[in-house]
């Protein structure tokens, strides 16, 4: 597929490729635990398969986030999981995780890009509204409240 | 030879894969943006895995159309790098001209472009960015040594003055367009320059 910023929720990834990747992970799980980067590199490419793979890449990415010492690595997971929520359609908790993000990084342009395209997206499908927009905070609030507390310049 | 990222909506011969590669806040996001938007942002945020831009030129009256993949020179992004390589024809790899070990990695990168390139002759191209800058560490001198070592296009730029910007992708393209066996045509009547062979191969002329 020809990848332009436009189509970054439609992205698949190759199979082999997600196979080599939870092969890594589940290796890291009988020898005790997966590193960071394993987990990361399986969460990534779940995201970009199947609707059950999105879900379970959202739990290890939730996962990720709450464990994160770091502030770096926290804003790519906040993304990552826009684009996985994105993908679910669940459009508020996307929005819900971009604002964060953007709260923290004014000028992140991924994810202001992002936004616009998941407000296109909701238009088209006729979800944007005042009672619909909203909700995803409450969702994400309980997760994300400390998550980037230190990061705001 | 005519180069303009005009479109005429003239349907294009080929598209190209670029990849641009290189340490993390030398400039490759701000190299892309200003080469297809033609804007640049002092406070450009860090990428997050990879950025993706298409944009098209036209190149001796061909559209050539180009996806750019920006790439995240942040560590912990590098396990996912070996999938972005895949197809590319072609590789920027960028330093900061007042980064001295921006400049000392790009022997990694280079290993790395070898391991993971699908298309075994990708052209490479060195990018020397942020020249406008005072506090220079790598004269031009390296840069163009390091070049020919590794035989690869090279030369120097400034994202933020726009200087050698849209220079640096014409010459790569032009490159890879004159390499055989590298694209596909995707129209069967197409023209190509007759004089698009330099003898200066390897620096910029425009």
């Amino acid at each position: 597929m020809l990848m332009d910023v436009e189509n970054v929720l439609d992205e698949r990834i190759d199979p082999y490729e997600l196979e080599r990747f939870r092969d890594d992970y589940e290796r890291g799980i009988k020898t005790g635990a997966p590193t960071v980067a394993a987990t990361f590199c399986y969460a990534h490419g779940l995201i970009k398969s199947t609707k059950q793979d999105v879900n379970e890449g959202i739990r290890l990415l939730e996962d990720l986030l709450r464990k994160e010492p770091d502030e770096m690595p926290k804003r790519d997971y906040v993304y990552y999981l826009a684009i996985a929520n994105a993908r679910l359609k669940d459009y508020d908790r996307a929005l819900a995780y971009l604002d964060v993000l953007l709260a923290v990084e004014t000028h992140n342009r991924q994810a202001r890009e992002l936004k616009e395209i998941i407000e296109k997206k909701m238009k088209r499908e006729g979800l944007l509204g005042a009672a619909v927009i909203g909700g995803g905070a409450v969702l994400v609030g309980g997760l994300l409240a400390a998550v980037f507390a230190a990061a705001r310049r | 030879m005519t180069l303009t990222n005009d479109d005429d909506g003239e349907k294009p011969i080929t598209t190209l894969k670029i990849l641009i590669i290189g340490e993390s806040g030398v400039g490759k996001s701000s190299l892309m943006l200003r080469f297809v938007d033609d804007t640049f942002d002092p406070e450009q945020a860090a990428t997050i895995g990879v950025d993706f831009r298409v944009t098209s030129m036209l190149v001796d009256g061909n559209r050539v159309k180009l996806a750019i993949w920006d790439t995240a020179g942040q560590e912990r992004f590098r396990t996912l790098t070996p999938s972005y390589y895949r197809g590319a024809q072609g590789v920027i790899c960028v330093y900061d001209v007042t980064s001295r070990s921006s400049f000392e990695k790009l022997e990694h990168w280079f290993s790395e472009v070898d391991t993971y390139t699908t298309k075994g002759d990708a052209v490479k191209m060195v990018v020397a960015n942020k020249i406008d800058m005072a506090g220079r560490e790598v004269s031009r001198e390296e840069g163009i040594k390091f070049a020919k070592r590794h035989r690869t296009l090279f030369i120097e730029a400034s994202a933020k003055t726009k200087e050698g910007v849209q220079c640096a992708f014409e010459e790569l393209i032009e490159k890879i367009l004159q390499t055989p066996g590298l694209w596909e045509n995707d129209r069967p009547a197409f023209r190509l320059g007759q004089n698009t062979a330099r003898q200066d191969d390897g620096y910029c002329g425009c």
